[in-house]
């Protein structure tokens, strides 16, 4: 009796997790399996699966690109991430701090850029921070009697971070502030009442308390970035210069879709995206590990 | 102090609210959102207002509409009363079950000025339908499908994969380079049988320099539909500032053509401009901005040559690439007349414009370039002729050539094709004295028919008359399935050239290591 109980369980536990299993492997196992299948073999614009091996991947250690691709994967993950967070937990703070309506209004105009098409959010900043005279800051600037900057060709890091940090920083801000807003208002009430100035508050109360959130926002957003290219591929496109901003997502998607006449290059690509994939991994890991997510996960000890 | 108020503010609230009922809460958060939805409506209605002035303060002029009506009233006359007499006669033919034939086509410009890629396979599927009509043949024909305005990348894309997915067009249109790759592919069929058999009907007319241009391994795999070549503008009225007198400005396409004036010539004459302030820093020599077909010809001008011709690979010639990156960085970073961040421009945003507005010494640009600033660019058919001459490109040295390239485009036949034969006769059809002098005069591309250099329409277009003898200088690109990787590199490394990031000699050991790495045996590296 107790046996079958048991089993019953496990049966509808099983049922339950069905869907999601069959969702998992069908759309997230399975063409990983391919990717890492297409790494091993030649295919390119004749479409035949040549298989070659492990070449793909000595090829990629020999080309003189590699060195210059993860450098810029590495500053733009780091830069991007470090933008996304930071703003983002300026935002929340700010947007609880003032008026409710205010700060609704504030976290409602923040999703603006992440709501706009992606093609036309990325004209818009190309034309306002155009390095020419014809863009929207550098007439400004000229029509004050200035000299016009060139934004995109000097200054591409941080017109990168400002077009992802404006769309990734509004989810962070929209969590942050959610989370800022579960905190129980006595411990700031006491706080208050011993006489903690706000930056004492935000510093030993608020930030503790959601340090949960700050984690997985930074675990999650660590991960969407290695995969993200479409705001450089709309804007810069890899450059100003020889690979400048190429990241290792764009560079895959540059050798199966973007080259001159289109000579598609899929094996290498695919070898690109399981380095990626690995990195991926091991980063997940890593902030497992060093976040402590599983106990984000367990069950708590006391209700 | 301001924070600090406001987090007082905050936390006395919060503290109110607790104390207070929940029915006030709730209360007071409709409040918020009301006044929250009140506000986003203002913000909304002050963006629409400050888009519509900024789009109104931004909105270019509208170009005037181009002319009309090339055909003489009395052509369609004549053909008009001929028709009735023959359907006369056959009106007493009795009628067979419709038939319909739908051929797909897909053609690309990205200038729209060159719709009549697709506009004249759409009247050659009429006058097919016409002889049928007239003929009382139950069939119609009709040509279905795209001119697509998008740019080269995306249209390949997605005819390559449309036909390795076996659904792409019947009749397709890109450039002749792509036939080895698609003939590799196996997704066109060969076409000599048919231009055999239909050779009195147009091809015997065909430029015979152009077969070259679509055959592959020994055989026909496109019917070529125009051509061009890419010259040099310089902007006669920069010139004039800096001196020039009116015949110097006219003999310079001649002193080009004598070799007396090469490239290194053109870098001191914009420097020139440049230390006389008649163009800004940068402003010099501007080129593409992107990959594309024109990379190699500064090395070909420096005497290269890219493709060996008995084994079909594909070559660098260090010692030319050397020559080729050493004045692209001249030009750059020691004479400043090449704008560093020109390759972070755009076409139509930022290119265009400056060199209509006459900013610009050299342009190194195509033909169809005139046709897109008469048409989208508001230059006057007048103004062109005043402010732009055009050249080949200098040879590199004295003694050496000048070159231009030619990137003749093709109309293909798909292998899926289920009428390939009718296909092919809307093609033929399409190969026509006029109606490929409409398109020629319309996008300034250049003949491909040898009846098209007396026709009407063609030989009223002083531009395409005056650029057609460079022609005889153009070269093609290699036709290679791997071209499209090298000429990539050439991009990239131009572009680390003049922003600063490579010297020529890292350049070149960069150029080097890429195309030993990614094209292996495909290269014969001369050093």
């Amino acid at each position: 009796m107790r046996v079958s109980r048991e089993l019953s369980k496990k049966l509808v536990i099983a049922v339950m997790l069905t869907p999601a299993v069959v969702v998992a492997l069908l759309f997230l196992a399975v063409p990983a399996v391919l990717t890492v299948l297409i790494s091993l073999t030649e295919l390119d614009y004749r479409f035949k699966w040549i298989w070659c091996g492990l070449d793909k991947y000595a090829l990629l250690l020999r080309d003189p690109v590699t060195r210059l691709i993860v450098q810029a994967t590495l500053i733009y993950v780091t830069g991007t991430l470090a933008f996304n967070t930071l703003w983002g937990l300026c935002l929340a703070l700010l947007s609880t701090h003032v008026h409710d309506a205010l700060g609704t209004f504030m976290r409602a105009a923040w999703l603006l850029p992440r709501v706009l098409p992606s093609v036309v959010w990325a004209m818009l900043m190309m034309w306002i921070f155009s390095p020419l005279e014809t863009g929207f800051l550098n007439s400004l600037i000229i029509s004050m009697g200035g000299q016009p900057v060139p934004w995109t060709f000097s200054y591409y890091w941080p017109f990168l971070f400002i077009v992802n940090g404006c769309i990734g920083s509004s989810l962070a801000a929209i969590i942050f502030s959610s989370a800022i807003k579960s905190i129980p208002p006595d411990y700031i009430i006491a706080a208050k009442v011993d006489g903690a100035s706000s930056f004492t508050i935000v510093r030993r109360i608020i930030l503790p308390m959601i340090k949960w959130h700050i984690a997985f926002f930074v675990a999650y957003n660590t991960l969407s970035l290695l995969a993200s290219f479409e705001y450089i591929l709309l804007t810069l496109n890899g450059g100003p210069g020889y690979y400048t901003t190429e990241v290792a997502i764009l560079r895959a998607y540059h050798l199966a879709f973007g080259q001159y006449m289109v000579a598609m290059d899929f094996g290498y690509a695919a070898a690109h995206v399981v380095f990626l994939l690995v990195i991926g991994l091991v980063l997940s890991i890593v902030y497992w590990r060093v976040f402590r997510l599983r106990r984000l996960m367990i069950e708590p000890k006391l209700e | 102090m301001f924070l600090i108020w406001h987090f007082k503010h905050y936390g006395e609230r919060i503290y109110k609210v607790i104390r207070q009922r929940i029915d006030r809460q709730t209360m007071s958060q409709t409040g918020a959102a009301r006044k929250t939805t009140a506000l986003l409506l203002a913000a909304l209605v002050v963006g629409v207002v400050v888009g519509y002035l900024i789009h109104w303060a931004i909105t270019p002029a509208a170009p005037a509409a181009p002319p009309e009506g090339y055909v003489p009233r009395s052509e369609y006359e004549r053909l008009q009363r001929e028709l009735e007499s023959l359907r006369a006669q056959l009106a007493a033919a009795a009628p067979a079950a419709p038939v319909e034939i739908v051929i797909t086509a897909w053609t690309q410009g990205p200038e729209s000025e060159s719709m009549h890629r697709q506009k004249n396979l759409e009247m050659a599927a009429e006058r097919l339908n016409q002889l049928f009509k007239v003929a009382g043949v139950p069939a119609t024909v009709r040509v279905e499908g795209e001119f697509s305005t998008a740019g080269w990348t995306d249209y390949r894309k997605k005819l390559y994969l449309a036909l390795e997915g076996g659904t792409g067009p019947c009749i397709f249109l890109t450039a002749h380079i792509d036939s080895a790759f698609l003939a590799e592919n196996g997704w066109i069929i060969p076409l000599d049988d048919y231009v055999k058999k239909y050779w009195d009907w147009a091809y015997y007319d065909i430029i015979s320099g152009l077969w070259d241009s679509v055959k592959y391994k020994g055989r026909i795999w496109g019917i070529p539909q125009d051509t061009e070549a890419r010259p040099i503008y310089y902007n006669k009225l920069l010139l004039k500032k800096l001196g020039w007198t009116d015949e110097q400005i006219n003999d310079l396409p001649n002193k080009v053509l004598r070799g007396e004036f090469t490239l290194y010539d053109m870098l001191s004459v914009a420097e020139e401009a440049v230390k006389k302030g008649v163009i800004e820093p940068g402003y010099g020599i501007w080129h593409r901005p992107n990959a594309g077909p024109d990379w190699p010809i500064v090395y070909l001008a420096f005497g290269g040559q890219l493709q060996d011709p008995t084994t079909g690979k594909l070559i660098a010639d260090m010692r030319i690439w050397r020559k080729t990156f050493e004045w692209f960085y001249e030009a750059s970073r020691v004479r400043k007349v090449i704008l560093e961040k020109i390759t972070a421009l755009d076409w139509n945003r930022d290119i265009h414009p400056t060199i209509v507005a006459g900013k610009v010494l050299f342009w190194m640009g195509g033909t169809w370039h005139k046709g897109q600033w008469v048409s989208s660019f508001g230059l006057s058919e007048e103004k062109f002729w005043e402010m732009f001459g055009f050249m080949l490109y200098p040879a590199g040295e004295k003694g050496g050539r000048p070159v231009t390239l030619s990137q003749p485009m093709a109309y293909f036949i798909s292998k899926t094709c289920k009428y390939p034969e009718v296909a092919f006769l809307i093609i033929t059809l399409a190969t026509d004295p006029h109606l490929n002098s409409l398109h020629a005069v319309k996008s300034a591309h250049l003949a491909i028919l040898y009846s098209q250099l007396s026709n009407s329409v063609y030989t009223q277009d002083k531009f395409l008359a005056a650029a057609g003898y460079m022609v005889e200088y153009a070269k093609y690109q290699p036709m290679h399935p791997k071209w499209g990787e090298y000429s990539t590199a050439i991009f990239e490394v131009i572009r680390g050239i003049e922003t600063g990031q490579l010297t020529v000699d890292a350049a070149l050991a960069t150029f080097r290591d890429t195309l030993k790495t990614r094209l292996g045996d495909e290269v014969i590296i001369r050093e």
